[in-house]
């Protein structure tokens, strides 16, 4: 009994002591993000965002008198650099973790630095594939295009119950192949029928001959996976040749161009995004609101996934209780239904996002929700 | 002295600050060495005069090819990079030989087409590189297996380079590419063979940056195309350039600043953060400096120390003036023969239909009004250009069309018009140069420092100090020849040819830039090197040195012969006069 009390008294103490060491003042977050450079735009987008986030957790006492701190610093796109800047981060900053690179081709040199070093990283635009699979430090809030794409099938098979599809897709391209490849699987998942495939090489510019090919199936939708370049006049030849019928496209169709060249042709085309600016999440729409303040410009995606990841680390700091790398990495591994614009996030067993795709369509020259 | 205290301040600074930026980030290390070996690569080409950007896509190739062989075959990187770097060499030397004909800005417009073709053909073959995805863990590249090199074998391959670098610029080889760095002309009439050396030094290049490129891969632990794009090849010629292409180790020093200086920015400008490009704006603005006020890069700072003249002197074994007796005459009939030679630039006939013949031992004079031809003769003769038509017969076979360096060492030496020294090097590295086809000493023998290559250059040195003073030249052995007296330039130009040990010299206006003490001087010294036996052509204007001198004067007027004779003669001949005094 009175082994048994001893112990008890023991566990209390220890759970006690934990709660008495509280979070440090100051809780350094680091961040390496292509600041310069011909993807600046992506990382600047993301700082933007990560600031936004930083402020808002500090202004919201969040973490009670505990203030995060950012130590960003540019990567240049550039895989010494990046591992140069994870290493200071590291060792001289000794943040608790880092938000970042802006590239996958920068993660994948720098990111085993901090999976060896013990510090987790949370990418906010790292979408290729193996990713995570570098460690069990290494997190992502961005859903990958096998994700997000095929997530537009959902809805159009709900509100038009399609029986056949039809694809058109560039076939000299890895991305639009693969692109393909995930379709094909979301098609047969949602029992759809894909009737006819075709596909084409850059720099065509006449895709009538393939578009009538899967016109004469007769298909139910249209499933297009076409780069920026090919996208639009893809959709213009097919409302040429007389497609009524909707058109599901890749993320090639996710682009302003897409509404800003193709007009009437781009009316009523559907699109799987992870985050848009027409996202009716509550977060987005307040986060929307603040961005705006704050930077006097729209966010994009790549901001609104740099947002997130501060919210997920703050939430993570505040669950375990510790600015500690190892705590904050198993606090990390199991939030649960944090509230961000991204929607309720949560991580998976892998480390990859939980989150809700969303579908689009374009209406009166406009992204909107598909409803 | 003061110039060479700078240097060495500079020179420390920059070692200190990579050392207190690697201390700090040991990775840092990893990627000073790299791209100091990058540098070298750079380097080799540029020291020649290739103004080449091929590094970058070598270094692909070889980061690919040891990427490649390492995972998918398993290799060891022990032999995965050795292979990777003979890849390069396979490549280099079969685009070297079509690419190598161009010149300065051609070059490098199309030694970057080559770097464009590697990063597309490795998007293109996805199925072998990751395409554009990258060699990395998501198409099967694991960082564990990738990442297998540690920082001292990176240091220890930089060291081993430096080694041979340094070897090699004390060789003859070294001293043939200073030569064709200052003046690929004048170095194939010393008998240096350009293409051979340019092709060499390309092929350097490509292997240094194909293990840069396979150290890249096994120290970074992944790759894309992108990490060999155009900027990196041009971050790797800046390297090179504010180096400096003089001396080798020049570009480790650029490459060190350059690698620093961005580190340094990055931190120190950090509070800075919402001017993310200030970093590369003084970046470049810092290069840009350096380069408009250090042309020489930061090699130029250091006095290159070259043979002194003194310990040439005091090398001097065999006694005599450097100026070896012409050899013997191999055949019967004349020397030099030149039959029906023409040749025309474009519509204009700068020769035509020229024959005379030199015997041995004769002073053959060229003389005729400017644009005559005389210079367009030599040229021809030394091999600069093909004459269009005709024949030159050179102790009884035929030479027209051969390579410079060819006709150079088979015994026909040259001066030139418009002097054309080696101006940045020393007047007895200028002569030494002419002994280039008689050190025999291979350059993987300079490499083990062969006791049989010390002998040579010595003796060389030794030779070339001896001629130097029989030209009265003594004191101005140690200077750059460029800083000599017009004159001066004159008899080194002499100094160099004779250097070659020829049978045939080919004087072109040796008298030119001479006052009448010095012109009179030349003339005994030539009528010196006919009585031992050399056979002289000589193009000058003043004509009294040609009367004084040459047993037989040819006449040219617009490109064709319109007189030739003893001198008494062809003073009288009435075309002659007509040509120079344009009587009726």
């Amino acid at each position: 009994m009175k082994r048994i009390l001893f112990a008890t008294a023991i566990a209390i103490a220890t759970v006690c002591s934990i709660q008495a060491a509280p979070l440090p003042a100051t809780i350094k977050i680091g961040s390496a993000e292509s600041l310069t450079g011909d993807n600046a735009s992506y990382g600047v987008s993301i700082r933007k965002g990560i600031e936004l986030g930083i402020e808002e957790v500090n202004a919201s006492k969040l973490l009670g008198s505990s203030l995060l701190s950012l130590a960003i610093y540019d990567d240049k796109a550039d895989k010494q650099e990046g591992i140069s800047v994870f290493n200071k981060l590291i060792n001289d900053d000794k943040v608790s973790a880092i938000i970042g690179p802006t590239l996958s081709s920068t993660g994948f040199a720098a990111i085993p630095v901090a999976q060896k070093a013990g510090v987790p990283v949370i990418g906010t635009s790292l979408t290729a594939v193996g990713i995570t699979a570098m460690g069990d430090y290494v997190f992502r809030d961005c859903l990958p295009q096998a994700v997000f794409v095929p997530a537009a099938l959902a809805p159009v098979k709900a509100k038009f119950a399609p029986k056949k599809a039809a694809m058109l897709f560039e076939s000299t391209n890895e991305y639009s192949k693969s692109e393909a490849d995930v379709f094909k699987a979301a098609l047969a998942k949602a029992g759809i029928e894909l009737v006819a495939s075709e596909s084409y090489s850059k720099g065509d510019s006449d895709f009538r001959t393939q578009l009538s090919k899967l016109a004469a199936k007769k298909p139910d939708i249209y499933v297009f996976c076409s780069l920026i370049g090919e996208a639009i006049p893809v959709l213009q030849q097919a409302r040429e040749i007389g497609v009524t019928q909707p058109i599901v496209g890749g993320n090639g169709f996710n682009n302003p161009n897409v509404i800003k060249n193709g007009k009437e042709a781009a009316e009523g085309l559907v699109v799987g995004a992870a985050w848009s600016l027409a996202s009716a999440v509550p977060k987005s729409k307040s986060f929307v609101e603040a961005f705006k303040k704050k930077n006097g410009s729209d966010p994009d995606q790549f901001a609104a996934q740099g947002y997130s990841a501060v919210l997920i680390v703050a939430q993570a700091l505040k669950d375990g209780g510790s600015a500690d790398r190892a705590a904050l990495r198993d606090a990390l591994a199991k939030v649960h239904n944090v509230d961000t614009p991204l929607g309720l996030f949560s991580f998976d067993a892998n480390r990859d996002p939980v989150c809700p795709p969303i579908a689009l369509t374009i209406k009166d020259g406009r992204y909107q929700l598909f409803q | 002295m003061k110039k060479s205290y700078a240097s060495w301040i500079v020179a420390a600074l920059i070692v200190a600050v990579d050392a207190f930026l690697c201390v700090k980030n040991p990775q840092d290390l990893d990627r000073l060495l790299i791209n100091a070996i990058l540098a070298l690569s750079a380097f080799a080409t540029l020291h020649a005069r290739l103004l080449s950007l091929a590094s970058a896509g070598f270094a692909a190739i070889g980061a690919y090819a040891s990427a490649i062989l390492a995972i998918k075959l398993g290799l060891p990187i022990w032999l995965s990079i050795p292979a990777a770097v003979l890849a390069c060499g396979i490549v280099a030397l079969i685009i070297g030989l079509p690419v190598l004909k161009l010149n300065d800005v051609y070059l490098a417009i199309c030694t970057l087409g080559f770097g464009e073709i590697v990063r597309v053909s490795i998007i293109l073959l996805p199925s072998l590189t990751g395409g554009s995805t990258g060699a990395n863990l998501s198409t099967g590249f694991a960082y564990e297996a990738m990442k297998q090199t540690r920082t001292w074998e990176l240091a220890l391959a930089l060291l081993a380079l430096c080694y041979l670098f340094w070897a090699t610029s004390r060789s003859k080889t070294g001293r043939a590419l200073r030569a064709i760095r200052e003046n690929p002309d004048a170095a194939a009439t010393m008998g240096i063979n350009v293409v051979v050396y340019k092709n060499g030094a390309f092929l350097a290049s490509a292997l240094i940056a194909g293990l840069a490129g396979a150290f890249y891969a096994h120290s970074v632990g992944s790759l894309d195309a992108g990490d060999f794009k155009f900027s990196r090849a041009v971050d790797i010629l800046s390297y090179a350039v504010l180096g400096g292409s003089g001396a080798w180790f020049g570009p480790i020093l650029g490459a060190g600043l350059l690698t620093a200086l961005p580190i340094l920015l990055r931190d120190g400008l950090r509070f800075l953060k919402d001017f993310s490009q200030l970093p590369n704006i003084v970046n470049g603005l810092a290069l840009m400096l350096a380069i408009i006020f250090m042309p020489g890069g930061l090699a130029a700072l250091f006095a290159r120390r070259s043979s002194r003249a003194s310990e040439a002197r005091g090398e001097a074994s065999t006694p005599g003036d450097g100026i070896e007796d012409a050899e013997e005459e191999r055949v019967s009939g004349p020397m030099l023969a030149v039959e029906g030679l023409s040749r025309s630039f474009g519509g204009v006939a700068a020769l035509c239909d020229v024959s005379f013949a030199i015997e041995r031992g004769q002073v053959i004079g060229l003389i005729g009004p400017n644009g005559a031809g005389k210079t367009t003769l030599i040229n021809t003769v030394s091999g600069i250009f093909p004459p269009s038509s005709g024949k030159i017969k050179w102790e009884g076979r035929e030479i027209q069309g051969r390579a410079a360096h060819r006709i150079a060492s088979g015994g026909i030496a040259r001066s030139y018009q418009n002097i054309q020294l080696f101006g940045e090097m020393s007047v007895l590295e200028n002569i030494v140069v002419g002994h280039h086809s008689r050190i025999h000493t291979s350059l993987a023998g300079s490499w083990l420092r062969l006791r049989s290559e010390k002998r040579e250059e010595r003796a060389a040195r030794a030779e070339a100090m001896a001629l130097i003073e029989r030209l009265g030249l003594g004191d101005l052995a140690d200077q750059e020849a460029s800083k000599l007296s017009y004159g001066d330039q004159r008899r080194v130009e002499i100094a160099r040819a004779l250097a070659l040990r020829p049978r045939l010299l080919l004087l072109d206006e040796p008298a030119a830039g001479m006052n009448e003490i010095e012109t009179a001087a030349l003339g005994d010294f030539i009528l010196e090197l006919k009585e031992r036996g050399y056979t002289i052509l000589v193009v000058e204007h003043h004509m009294d040195l040609i009367m004084k001198i040459c047993d037989e004067i040819v006449v040219l007027n617009f490109g064709s012969k319109i007189a030739q004779g003893a001198p008494e003669e062809v003073s009288r001949n009435e075309a002659v006069l007509e040509a120079y005094l344009g009587r009726e």
